[in-house]
């Protein structure tokens, strides 16, 4: 790792917080110092295109807020004290103790204390998040699958026609709730239900996760963790698949449906039906688009999880020429070839450059280097944009001038709503 | 940098807690701190309950992000610098209203991983240096520690003083740590002591300028009017540190006095100014409505011997607003304010309220001291009589849902922190944010206005709260609101 000027992610205790905060009537326990909650809800919160989320989230999450003399004699002794009080404070079915870096440096047997309290008729669960972990990708992975662990039972039978949506993280996706709605919708069109949605899952779900049939990993990236652990553990297969934007959608449902091993009459409707709604749109747009969009080559600046899918549907659908697409989230080495060939195969072969960067200055430069007609990013590239006069549509981490609340770039409405908002910014530009 | 530059702020600060027995958990009446803070029994208790609060190290970041062209290095894991963004809006929007083209607020984390945690984070701090200077050429670079960076014990100071010869900037290193201390303003005191390292020794004095601390809550148009009353005295004032230029830090120890507009934050900097090069303070309480401004006045007046331009000034000023004042009283009369948000402006902005005539049912502060707390409660006693609830807490979320639950006031004179939790619980809010005018005579009126106007319409809180579920159990508000103050009565 190294460093990062204007960082696009909180840290790891940052993304098991925000995994938290998309929960049913749970709460959080920060185990850190009593900074780290405050500065994620501001670095998180608001930067996610302000919004104030969770059960107990925000200034309300429940945190130890240890000081020297803690970092110096242990902390243990004051989180059972905390998780003791929360218990008694805060109304929730399920308490999630996470932890922040000076916990994680001075040792604290965070798993012993959590382990007290146990079998007292109240949930609580433990992840070890310090911030040095990684980024707000890594504190998601290790919180939903520690959560996983920790509280989903095993079963006797899946329950057909039935998946866990999985890898899709609130907050760093400003636009997380819009996105799984869509997904949420379509597969409820074609007859399938889902016990873990992503977003407002409860203790009743978390622990009949296991009797899914199989789980959707909405990122090539993230969520990986959990679906593994669930496939080790309980034996779902999974199905990963960046989150689809447009037409992309239809091969989406229809892989589904295939490793559902369900009849497809319904699933042909409700594509035909869905992909007359996209298009009855982009007819819309065709009055204008030689004037607006036509021959425009664009740059997208966002992590691995959006870029794929907006790419493909910019490209494949919209008829977009893609130049370059600098991905932020700093994607473990491993899955980066594949995530490299998740860019090929695009309409006519079209290949835009593929970048790994998170820094902002670096990312500035490749845009100069690599000038781009139009900008896909977050509110910090609109700076180059303007140096650039470029038209900038922003909808990446951090997003602080949107407001981020039901609006989806995933699936047939959120291709609708991409083209309106990219064309929308063309023209205030 | 000579060596003398090196004997003052270049060590850790004392925290407010040691230094002043800064307390962040009371709940109580205004008489009733005034009685206990004079008999020396007002000390600080720990939660057994607690929630977010604030820490050290933010202070440092968000500032030192405003200094104009300066470079901020976080030395910790990512999420620390997590405020940059936000500070970035800040900075844009501060930057427009000074006539400043818009840029973005340089920030940079050495983003320390589990490897550096153990192997130590020195490397990557020395390549986040160097390459900020490349990249930046700033004229200083501030480097903030965090929890991590202190626990494994980088040596922060020794690889400024080896890497300050081979670049440009000047490297300001300040300590604080998150745990360190659970008073944000400790952190104000780092950041602030830091930047003796790089103000020179005086070569004139200049009689005519004030220096004057700008916290990074206020907005230009509140300078804009400090500078409209200076200036009738025939004083210029010099901004520091936020929003102005590198050299208005370097030569602030040639103005002829210092005060500020929050003299909570610049608490610990003054006496090290004055220890160091002789500059003359003064603490008044922030510059809000009519009795606090005049206040503001008198003491700078005072300091600079110019009490009687001061007098006819307040004379002035007094008969050109109080009409304005009294017009918008007899709207506001009876009203009931719920007052949050760092001790020293939630007292001045409880001063403003009074001479509208609305009644302060809660003032919230993060922290109190007597330093920058008694004269201003007693002032408030004698005036609004002292039955009003003061609470201190460095946020605590669950005790501002008990006091609003409890008081229902009818709105809430507040910021960020608090704007939410009010809207969520039924109370309007009349902000005090980042680009509200609020401050001096003119700013009492505009504020005054702003909460009639926020007054005129209340149905989103008033919708809103129907539809929110709190997080906490019915019993807790049954409960005292001190209820987990202290340690438990077994």
């Amino acid at each position: 790792m190294s460093f990062i000027e204007s960082p696009r992610s909180t840290c790891a205790l940052g993304g098991a917080l925000a995994y938290i905060n998309s929960l049913a009537r749970t709460a959080p326990v920060i185990h850190a110092g009593p900074g780290c909650g405050s500065v994620l809800t501001f670095g998180q919160n608001f930067d996610g295109g302000y919004q104030h989320i969770g059960h107990s989230g925000g200034f309300a999450a429940p945190s130890s807020n240890t000081l020297e003399r803690h970092v110096v004699f242990g902390g243990e002794d004051r989180l059972r004290e905390q998780i003791g009080t929360t218990l008694e404070v805060i109304d929730a079915d399920l308490y999630f103790i996470i932890t922040g870096c000076t916990a994680g440096l001075i040792g604290d047997d965070v798993r012993a204390v959590a382990g007290e309290f146990s079998g007292k008729g109240k949930k609580v669960v433990f992840a070890e998040t310090p911030g040095f972990k990684g980024n707000t990708y890594t504190g998601y992975e290790i919180a939903t699958q520690e959560l996983l662990r920790q509280i989903t039972k095993p079963s006797r039978r899946k329950r057909q026609l039935t998946v866990n949506v999985l890898g899709v993280v609130p907050a760093q996706d400003p636009f997380w709730q819009g996105n799984l709605a869509e997904i949420r919708r379509l597969l409820d069109r074609i007859g399938i239900r889902t016990i873990l949605s992503g977003d407002g899952d409860g203790l009743v779900q978390l622990q009949k996760a296991s009797e899914a049939k199989l789980n959707i990993v909405l990122s090539p990236t993230t969520g990986l963790a959990a679906a593994n652990f669930l496939q080790e553990t309980h034996g779902i297969p999974f199905l990963q698949q960046a989150l689809p934007v447009g037409t992309e959608t239809s091969f989406f449902l229809r892989r589904v449906a295939e490793l559902l091993e369900f009849d497809s009459g319904l699933l042909d409707t409700v594509i035909r039906e869905e992909e007359d709604y996209l298009w009855k749109h982009l007819i819309k747009l065709s009055e204008a688009y030689a004037y607006i969009l036509v021959n425009r080559e664009f740059g997208l600046i966002g992590d691995t999880n959006y870029a794929i899918g907006l790419t493909r549907f910019l490209t494949n659908d919209l008829g977009l020429i893609p130049r370059f697409v600098i991905l932020t989230d700093e994607a473990p080495q491993p899955l980066r070839s594949g995530i490299e060939a998740a860019f090929d195969g695009l309409e006519n072969n079209i290949r835009p450059q593929v970048f790994f960067e998170p820094d902002c200055y670096r990312i500035a430069d490749l845009v100069r280097e690599n000038r781009p007609d139009i900008l896909l990013g977050s509110t910090v590239d609109r700076e180059v944009a303007k140096e650039l006069s470029l038209p900038i549509l922003t909808l990446s981490f951090p997003l602080t001038d949107r407001v981020a609340l039901s609006n989806s770039y995933a699936g047939y409405r959120g291709a609708v709503n991409l083209a309106e908002d990219l064309g929308s910014a063309i023209l205030s530009a | 940098m000579s060596s003398e530059h090196n004997n003052i702020g270049n060590t850790t600060v004392p925290t407010r807690e040691n230094r002043l027995h800064t307390i962040t958990a009371y709940v109580g009446s205004g008489n009733d701190i005034a009685g206990k803070a004079k008999n020396g029994c007002l000390l600080q208790q720990d939660r057994r309950f607690s929630q977010s609060a604030a820490c050290a190290e933010m202070m440092p970041l968000c500032n030192s992000a405003l200094i104009d062209g300066n470079v901020v290095i976080a030395h910790s894991p990512v999420g620390c610098s997590g405020m940059l963004s936000l500070i970035n809006l800040i900075g844009k929007t501060g930057r427009l209203m000074r006539g400043l083209p818009p840029k973005n607020t340089k920030g940079i984390s050495t983003n320390l991983s589990e490897h550096d945690v153990v192997y130590g984070g020195g490397p990557e701090l020395e390549k986040a240096i160097l390459e900020a200077d490349v990249r930046h050429n700033p004229p200083a670079i501030t480097i903030i520690t965090s929890c991590a960076s202190g626990i494994i014990g980088d040596n922060v100071e020794g690889i400024v003083k080896e890497l300050q010869p081979k670049v440009r900037a000047t490297l300001i290193p300040i300590q604080c740590e998150g745990f360190r201390s659970g008073v944000v303003s400790t952190g104000y005191d780092a950041f602030l002591s830091s930047l003796l390292q790089v103000i020179d020794p005086p070569k004139i004095k200049r009689a005519d300028t004030l220096l004057l601390v700008n916290p990074l809550s206020i907005s230009r148009p509140n300078e804009v009017e400090i500078e409209r009353l200076l200036d009738q005295l025939g004083l210029k004032a010099q901004w520091f540190p936020l929003f102005t230029d590198f050299k208005n830090v370097r030569n602030a120890s040639e103005t002829a006095g210092v005060a500020s507009l929050c003299s909570l934050m610049s608490n610990y900097f003054f006496r090290q100014l004055k220890v160091k090069y002789g500059v003359s303070y003064v603490e008044p309480p922030m510059p809000v409505g009519l009795e606090f401004t005049d206040w503001w006045l008198r003491d700078v007046g005072r300091m600079l011997g110019i009490e009687e331009k001061v007098e006819d000034l307040i004379k002035k000023e007094h008969a050109r607003v109080r009409p304005q004042l009294d017009e918008l009283r007899e709207e506001l009369q009876g009203k009931r304010a719920y007052i949050g948000f760092n001790l020293e402006k939630s007292l001045s902005l409880q001063s403003l309220m009074t001479e509208l005539g609305i009644e302060t049912v809660v003032s919230t502060g993060f922290e109190y001291s007597d330093d920058y707390g008694l004269d201003r409660i007693e002032n408030l006693n004698k005036r609004c009589g002292g039955n009003y609830t003061l609470h201190i807490g460095n946020f605590q979320h669950f005790e501002w849902a008990h006091l609003f639950n409890r008081e229902k006031p009818d709105l809430l004179v507040g910021g960020l922190e608090l704007g939410g939790a009010a809207l969520r619980q039924g109370v309007p809010v009349a902000p005090v944010l980042p680009g509200t005018f609020y401050l001096g005579y003119d700013g009492a009126v505009n504020y005054a206005r702003e909460i009639v106007k926020a007054l005129r319409n209340t149905a989103y809180s008033r919708n809103l709260a129907r539809h929110v579920q709190l997080p906490y159990r019915k019993s807790w508000f049954r409960q005292k609101t001190h209820t987990y103050i202290g340690r438990s009565e077994q």
